[in-house]
């Protein structure tokens, strides 16, 4: 048996004749011995039909030609848009003020760590290290070799060995000098010969 | 013009698509009355609904290409005409201009249709179309978009389901709700 809020709860189905014949007797059923769902079943199918025989309404008579104007505004409105190519900020995305400026940050620091680093004596070398580098005694300075004076060369040989006529060469041979195995071969030669 | 009924409106808008500018215009000839009476009866203002409307054929021109034959072209068309109805009543909340909201409906009179093209209509039947287009104007925005479509656009279920995206079982429902609201208001409204 039906009771009345389950014929509410399905009343647009009974009304739309969207049930089965056995759900259609129970509604029948309930209609008859329920007169509160009676006029409500009625009320609902009154209104329907009221709805559908609302007075239609029209569009006015220049809507069409309202419609046109719109959509030739329209169309101007995106030829304007795409002709104008010249540049301007608002074009830029906002997003791109703030990747510019984190770079430019990145860069700033870059630079200022890098200038902070060639100021210093050993770059890299943590502060203890170099501390205990600089409290470390010299290291004794390997004899000085003297330098060969007044020594015949061969003409190849110039660009190695030179005499030591000047104070300036000195400090050129604290260097270790690098001779040809050949030419001090040659060397030797000559000594031995005078 | 009797050979351009028998076009569908499928095969209407795959015209416009291709090229065919005087296809649009019989879609507007078809589609602007039913539309308008939608979008009227569900804001209730004859000026924003002709604008509704308007936007809607501005929309199908700008993106004839985005409809695909999935779906019915009335869908289509109905699901522009609704959410820009919808964007409407939004505006209007915004605003707090929502008369009915904030006079009550008897300190302000209903906008409606000039009578000049419906000389049948009686005096008493006018006042029973008032009563009812106040009432649905009171429902809730989901059952009113329901039962205008149904009982007053006369759409399918299916139709309606698509429409507003929502299953069909639920559409029954907003419906049957919509339906027993509306009673509901009418009954408030005649004790008033």
């Amino acid at each position: 048996m039906m009771n009345c809020y389950q014929f509410k709860n399905s009343i647009s189905s009974f009304i739309e004749e969207d049930i089965n014949f056995n759900r259609r007797k129970q509604f029948e059923e309930h209609l008859q011995n329920c007169p509160a769902c009676k006029l409500l079943h009625a009320r609902i199918l009154q209104n329907k039909k009221r709805l559908a025989s609302l007075p239609k309404v029209t569009v006015s008579d220049h809507f069409m030609h309202n419609l046109q104007n719109k959509i030739l505004a329209d169309r101007n409105a995106r030829i304007r848009q795409s002709l104008r190519k010249d540049f301007s900020f608002k074009q830029i995305p906002s997003f791109a003020y703030g990747f510019a400026a984190a770079l430019l940050a990145v860069v700033a620091v870059f630079f200022i760590l890098q200038s902070q680093g060639t100021d210093s004596t050993n770059p890299g070398v943590p502060p203890v290290v170099q501390e205990q580098i600089d409290q470390q005694p010299p290291v004794a300075q390997p004899t000085v070799r003297q330098p060969v004076k007044n020594v015949l060369v061969a003409d190849d040989t110039r660009n190695q060995i030179k005499p030591d006529s000047s104070d300036k060469d000195v400090q050129d041979d604290d260097q270790p000098v690098q001779h040809n195995p050949d030419f001090q071969d040659k060397i030797r030669t000559v000594k031995k010969q005078y | 013009m009797e050979d351009r009924y028998k076009i569908t409106d499928e095969e209407l808008i795959a015209r416009f698509q291709a090229g065919d500018e005087s296809a649009f215009e019989e879609i507007v000839h078809r589609y602007s009355g039913r539309l308008m009476n939608f979008a009227y009866r569900f804001l209730l203002d004859r000026e924003e609904a002709e604008d509704v409307v308007q936007d809607t054929f501005l929309k199908v021109y700008q993106n004839r290409n985005a409809y695909k034959e999935i779906a019915k072209f009335s869908t289509w068309i109905y699901t522009i005409t609704g959410n820009l109805a919808k964007t409407i009543l939004r505006k209007r909340r915004n605003r707090q201009l929502f008369f009915f909201s904030r006079l009550g409906p008897e300190e302000k009179d209903i906008e409606f249709p000039s009578t000049d093209k419906l000389p049948e209509s009686t005096f008493e039947e006018k006042y029973d179309d008032k009563m009812v287009q106040k009432a649905i104007v009171k429902l809730p925005e989901q059952f009113r978009t329901a039962i205008i479509l149904r009982d007053i656009q006369d759409l399918s279920y299916e139709e309606i389901s698509n429409i507003i995206d929502a299953p069909l079982g639920t559409v029954k429902s907003r419906i049957n709700r919509a339906r027993l609201r509306l009673q509901e208001e009418l009954e408030s409204l005649k004790g008033k």
